[in-house]
């Protein structure tokens, strides 16, 4: 199972953001916006003007959907956005992320702290060494580019929520702490946990239960902090109510490859490990040999996580990389709530001892990523004026209601030109 | 030493000599009327020009940077409004004619650049990083990251009216577009470049010969779209060199010239057309060819089993089949194919075989062919025990057997490369004659 990043590049940050600062002028855009600027006999010309009017023009933002492999980092092998879904992510991009802020800071917040180049790429850009996959990139706190386009699914919401719209938020929330620092507080609450390299390896679980909303946020404070304010705002109350429960369990982690065998046999997505919150000991002989049956496992697919009803009897001594799991049983059902994983671990409570499994990490993972969430949300108050919750409040219900179709009309439907271009963006881009 | 300094001495002369000319100077006049950015820029529409100056459009020939798939030719149109429809028909798009228009560009970057650079699912499906599964792709190679590792943003080296050279900007492979002519039919030609495909190569029959000179190599497995070159005589495990090919209108042409195993055999051969006796070299200095193995090396093949073409038999042998057939099937319900062969059961004999959905009969004897692929049967009266009974049964089978005794053959291919299909013709009369294809 791929593990997927949303990569910033800080290293530059601070300074080119401080120099992209004090040389733009606001109203203004540094790119040509004039009618010259497009050919409209060209093939892109609608796309292309739409871009102008609510990109260019009224945030000084070059939207980029035409790729050139020199502006990527040339040692992916990646492939442009498709046309159409290039149109389809450009009015989401503005309705799901500039909108809100406008909406929430208003145009010249975005103007002045948002993104200068949006870069759309086709392809997944997957890292052939470690199997990791990029999802976005926020670079110098002036660009972002957000990867694998091409697998837009628009009827897909909780893909189009973890790939897309997590990404967006992931990236500008480094593009702002790239101009303004977040307390450094943030940075030792999980400092002992961080693993920049090998974070792809990890459990969802485990993470949790130490205070992560995703492995890769156990990847490095930033990320941490990127990750804990997109996934606070983009997951639904379901999901990160579900995400607080499984952090405040212990977890069972094995990686079990009989289980790996055993999913892929009921066409389920295998794990490189898997974890379990509950136990029982199914007999009295069991019992007596410490052979666990353990249950309430979770599970992370393609990045959304779920429980579901997998269960599997492994030795109560047995190291997490043994391949002693036997009995394997379910797998296929998935909860995706609090209510129907307790439902089902009720039902079983009536027929086991159910234990849970210790939590030896010493840490309370649900206080810990709500405190982490905490310094995030005064930060966004303090450094930026943001209300964090008006913020969730208004990318939940845009994320749940869009109208794809007539998003797209605003594309599909520029009438042709006639000559002159139209005024109505410039009153717009004076507010 | 002497010179060394003397030298030195010249050359800081000369330098300060050009800086107080530089420095007196000021006002120099520009050695271009343009500057290189200007220039650059200057050939953008000049080339964008060119290629939507073909109204038919052109022929790209594309390869990828592995050594296990072919290069694919695919027809692009490129349009002032910045569209191209591109057609392709290949495996990995679906085996077919499919057209999709998608964006190009001429931009500068490493000099001029023809960029595809919005996606096109029959074009960019070689960029795409995905892992690759099927069609040949080796499957002990996780291809995630990289994909089939093709370009689609390609300098352009050079660019007249009929033919513009490209180089992948990633990969570095030679890709060329060639103009098709106006009243070329986009699917006619597709389909024009499948016979030719068709009439090349076959995995039943691996090897070919390459003739360069005095030197031969084999060419293994040509009909995968990647040749295995060896020597003649040399050790095909650590002697192979594997080439890419495309199937061109005329002929195929290697992803780079082939210099023999070694690269210092002193010849460099990468286009083929195709002649009456298989492919011959149209490079400029290079005298090459590639030929068939004679019938004689397949028919000795005790491996392989020759299926006689129920289709297509000539005088007397169309008869004869006709009457087998209709006896066979009377006297045992069916009649699968009559097989030449050798009878693994029987110390590899020569067989003249057949197969009913029950039954499996052999009649044993030998084979010759001498150097003009002139080829003698001969039955030694001996079978297997349903073999004589069913000889003994149905004499259609006794006399098929005389008629292939009666023989001498001449051994052709169909096809010049194809050595899965050979044609014997009575040589005492030509209206006599049987197919064999490989089984």
């Amino acid at each position: 199972m791929k593990k997927y990043i949303v990569k910033s590049f800080c290293a530059l940050s601070l300074l080119c953001g401080a120099a992209s600062c004090s040389e733009d002028e606001l109203g203004e855009s540094i790119f040509d916006t004039t009618e010259g600027g497009l050919d409209p006999t060209s093939y892109t010309y609608k796309f292309d003007r739409w871009i102008q009017e609510n990109f260019t023009e009224i945030y000084n933002v070059k939207f980029i959907y035409k790729m050139q492999d020199s502006g990527t980092d040339m040692e992916y092998n990646l492939v442009p956005a498709e046309y159409s879904k290039a149109v389809d992510l450009a009015v989401l991009t503005k309705y799901l992320w500039f909108d809100v802020y406008k909406k929430m800071a208003g145009v010249d917040f975005l103007r002045q702290y948002g993104p200068r180049i949006l870069h759309l790429i086709g392809s997944t850009a997957v890292n052939p060494v470690n199997g990791t996959e990029i999802l976005g990139l926020a670079e110098g706190g002036l660009k972002v580019s957000l990867f694998r386009v091409n697998l837009f699914d628009p009827t897909d919401f909780e893909q189009l929520n973890e790939k897309y719209f997590k990404t967006m938020h992931h990236e500008f929330a480094h593009i702002l702490h790239q101009t303004k620092t977040y307390p450094k507080e943030f940075d030792l609450i999980s400092a002992s946990h961080y693993e920049p390299t090998s974070w792809q390896d990890r459990n969802g679980a485990e993470m949790a239960s130490i205070g992560c909303t995703t492995c890769y946020a156990s990847s490095q404070a930033r990320e941490d902090f990127a990750e804990t304010i997109a996934n606070y705002i983009t997951r639904t109350d379901e999901q990160w109510n579900l995400t607080l429960w499984v952090a405040s369990k212990g977890w069972k982690v094995t990686e079990d490859s009989g289980i790996s065998q055993y999913l892929t046999g009921k066409n389920m997505p295998s794990m490189k490990n898997y974890a379990f919150s509950y136990y029982y000991y199914a007999n009295a002989k069991d019992r007596e040999a410490d052979l666990r049956t353990y249950v309430g496992a979770f599970m992370e697919i393609d990045q959304v996580y779920y429980m579901s009803d997998l269960s599997a009897k492994i030795s109560g001594t047995a190291d997490d990389s043994d391949d002693s799991a036997s009995e394997m049983k379910g797998g296929t059902k998935l909860f995706t709530t609090v209510e129907e994983t307790e439902a089902y671990l009720q039902g079983l409570r009536g027929k086991y001892e159910l234990m849970a499994v210790e939590d030896l990490d010493q840490a309370d993972g649900r206080a810990i990523i709500l405190q982490k969430t905490d310094i995030a949300r005064n930060w966004l108050s303090s450094a930026w004026k943001l209300n964090l919750d008006d913020l969730r409040r208004e990318v939940q219900v845009r994320q749940t209601s869009f109208d794809l179709e007539a998003l797209r009309a605003e594309v599909y439907n520029i009438g042709e030109p006639e000559g002159t271009p139209e005024e109505e963006t410039e009153g717009e881009a004076e507010e | 030493m002497k010179t060394m300094k003397r030298f030195v001495i010249y050359a800081v002369a000369a330098c300060m000599a050009g800086g107080s000319f530089v420095a007196c100077t000021p006002e120099e006049e520009d050695l271009f009327a343009q500057s290189s950015a200007e220039r650059l820029n200057a050939v953008v529409p000049r080339y964008t020009d060119l290629l939507c100056g073909a109204p038919n459009g052109w022929a790209m020939e594309y390869f990828v940077n592995n050594d296990w798939e072919p290069g694919y030719v695919y027809l692009m149109k490129f349009n002032k409004d910045t569209s191209v429809k591109i057609a392709g028909d290949n495996v990995w798009i679906g085996g077919k004619y499919t057209e999709s228009t998608s964006v190009f560009e001429v931009i500068t970057d490493d000099g001029p650049v023809l960029t595809f650079n919005t996606y096109n699912p029959i074009f960019h499906v070689f960029a795409t990083p995905d892992d690759i599964t099927g069609n040949g792709a080796p499957s002990d190679i996780n291809e995630s990251g990289y994909g089939h590792r093709g370009d689609y943003e390609f300098v352009i080296e050079k660019a007249d009216d009929n033919l513009v050279t490209l180089k992948g900007k990633k990969w570095g492979l030679t890709i060329l577009l060639r103009r098709l002519a106006d009243d070329v039919d986009w699917e006619e030609y597709m389909a024009d470049l499948r016979d030719v495909k068709s009439r090349l190569f076959n995995a039943k029959a691996p090897e070919v010969v390459l003739t360069v000179g005095k030197k031969r190599f084999v060419m293994d497995n040509a009909s995968s779209g990647s040749i295995s070159f060896y020597p003649e005589n040399g050790d095909a495990l650590t002697e192979t060199t594997k080439v890419p090919y495309i199937v061109t209108s005329d002929g195929i042409r290697l992803v780079k010239p082939f210099k023999g195993i070694d690269g210092k055999d002193g010849f460099a051969v990468q286009t083929f057309v195709m002649n009456e006796s298989g492919l011959v070299c149209t490079d400029a200095g290079q005298s090459a060819s590639i030929t068939s193995y004679a019938p004689a090396r397949w028919l000795a093949d005790q491996k392989k089993s020759w299926i006689v073409d129920a289709t297509d038999l000539g005088g007397v042998f169309g008869t004869a089949y006709a009457e087998f057939a209709a006896k066979i099937k009377t006297k045992y319900k069916s009649l699968k194919n009559m097989t030449l062969m050798y009878d693994s059961k029987h110390d590899n004999a020569f067989s003249f075989n057949w197969n009913t959905s029950k039954y499996t009969g052999n009649r044993y004897g030998e084979v010759q062919v001498d150097d003009d692929n002139i080829v003698r049967f001969e039955f030694s009266g001996e079978g297997d025990d349903n073999g004589n009974l069913m000889y003994n049964d149905v004499p259609a089978i006794g006399a098929f057997l005389d008629l292939l005794q009666a023989g001498p053959f001449k051994a052709e291919y169909i096809q010049p490369l194809d050595a899965s299909c050979i044609k014997f013709t009575s040589m005492d009369n030509a209206e006599d004659y049987f197919l064999v294809t490989l089984k």
